[in-house]
């Protein structure tokens, strides 16, 4: 009922952003995202995770963990999520996002789902292509606001989303050198080289072989 | 005329011709090539790393896209690839200059266009760099690097046909330049090149 009231606040407030002058709606869009955040603490709660999301001391503690890594924790979905949350906040930051929110609550159901299909019994790159088409369709990222040189670039919400989940994607199968700096930084390239690949990703994003294609491709030239 | 080299294209023990297929060596040694050159010019370069990728994805799929079947005709392609890269480079262009030093000579290349001048001198130190793990081979710079008047000729048709600069880095690295279509890699020419001077005519 919580969530349900948290959601239906924001869809109150939705409506009346458009006539506000620009400054003024950035502030609200902003309290929005947190209603967001709330409301999807709230839904950690109904999921029974919120307590580990919301706990200081193990967040980040699979911030830089490989897929492969992730797929032979206990609780997967949790270790995915928590990774998958700290890769997307920073892809979003460098692709060009002024906010946004990255729901983990969605992004666990999205790896649960993707191995409930079955795509991890063929190889990492179906199990990757099976991530990616999940994330997207259940909406993982969602009220991003592009920056102006995003916006200059071309780049609107959906594709910023898009680009920042094929990113994380690419990271969680890139070939780990160094330490946890590099990792950082690894992921910037992933954001750079998807970005490079997003007429590509347009064109299989409905087409799961293609996608697998494309992400076997190019995850080990980064 | 000697061209700074990046660390990375100094270290012996790993194959640079694999390496150079992994964007995270090519931004790493692409770098260190402008940081060379901007502490030897005093020229402010600024690195698109969008852009960049945006040059190695292209290139790759380039290069993919010619590599010949046979192995006699590997250090062709080398040449061949390096000047798809050039090429790759001058398009996508993902150098900016954000200053040269006050009352520098524009005679110079390096000053005359900044970054053209580190374009150049990434693919053929990359491409000397390849020749001399594989082939053992010392590539031999020709004067006319530092000719003024190839970098205008080279600035003015690059401008018009961005292939023309896979020509023009044969004619700056000493090798015979394929003005008429130097887009298309010829498998065929090199074995003929491999070939005695006396079996040609067979």
């Amino acid at each position: 009922m919580l969530r349900f009231t948290m959601r239906r606040g924001r869809s109150l407030l939705d409506k009346p952003l458009e006539p506000i002058p620009a400054p003024i709606s950035k502030v609200a869009r902003a309290m929005l995202s947190d209603f967001d955040e709330i409301a999807d603490k709230v839904n950690d709660v109904a999921a029974g995770l919120s307590h580990r999301f919301l706990d200081l001391r193990e967040a980040g503690r699979w911030s830089t963990a490989t897929l492969e890594e992730i797929e032979n924790i206990g609780e997967a979905e949790i270790a995915f999520a928590q990774a998958a949350y700290h890769g997307l906040t920073r892809a979003l930051r460098h692709l060009g996002a002024e906010e946004g929110l990255v729901s983990e609550v969605r992004t666990a159901e999205a790896y649960k789902a993707a191995i409930q299909s079955g795509a991890a019994e063929s190889d990492r790159f179906t199990l990757a292509a099976a991530l990616l088409q999940e994330m997207a369709q259940r909406g993982v990222i969602r009220d991003v606001l592009p920056d102006p040189e995003a916006e200059e670039a071309g780049l609107d919400e959906p594709d910023l989303a898009r680009i920042a989940i094929l990113a994380l994607i690419l990271w969680f199968l890139a070939e780990r050198q160094g330490d946890e700096g590099d990792a950082e930084a690894l992921l910037l390239t992933c954001c750079d080289v998807a970005r490079a690949l997003k007429a590509d990703l347009d064109d299989s994003l409905e087409d799961s072989t293609r996608l697998r294609d494309l992400i076997a491709a190019y995850a080990d030239k980064i | 005329m000697s061209l700074p080299v990046p660390e990375v294209l100094s270290e012996t023990d790993r194959p640079i011709r694999r390496a150079m297929r992994r964007m995270r060596w090519f931004k790493q040694s692409f770098a260190q090539q402008v940081d060379a050159i901007s502490r030897a010019s005093g020229v402010d370069y600024r690195i698109h790393d969008d852009r960049l990728a945006q040059t190695f994805i292209a290139w790759l799929r380039a290069f993919e896209a010619q590599k010949p079947t046979q192995s006699t005709a590997r250090r062709a392609y080398t040449n061949f690839a390096s000047g798809l890269m050039l090429k790759q480079m001058i398009q996508d262009a993902p150098l900016a200059v954000a200053s040269v030093p006050v009352g520098s000579d524009a005679s110079n290349p390096a000053y005359y266009w900044p970054e053209g001048y580190a374009y150049v001198a990434y693919c053929l130190n990359v491409r000397s760099a390849v020749l001399a793990q594989d082939f053992d081979e010392a590539l031999a710079l020709t004067p006319d690097l530092s000719n003024i008047r190839d970098w205008w000729s080279f600035k003015e048709n690059v401008t018009e046909d961005p292939s023309l600069a896979i020509a023009f880095l044969d004619l700056f690295a000493g090798e015979e330049p394929n003005w008429a279509s130097p887009a298309l890699f010829y498998e065929k020419t090199e074995r003929l090149e491999a070939w005695p001077r006396g079996d040609r005519s067979g």
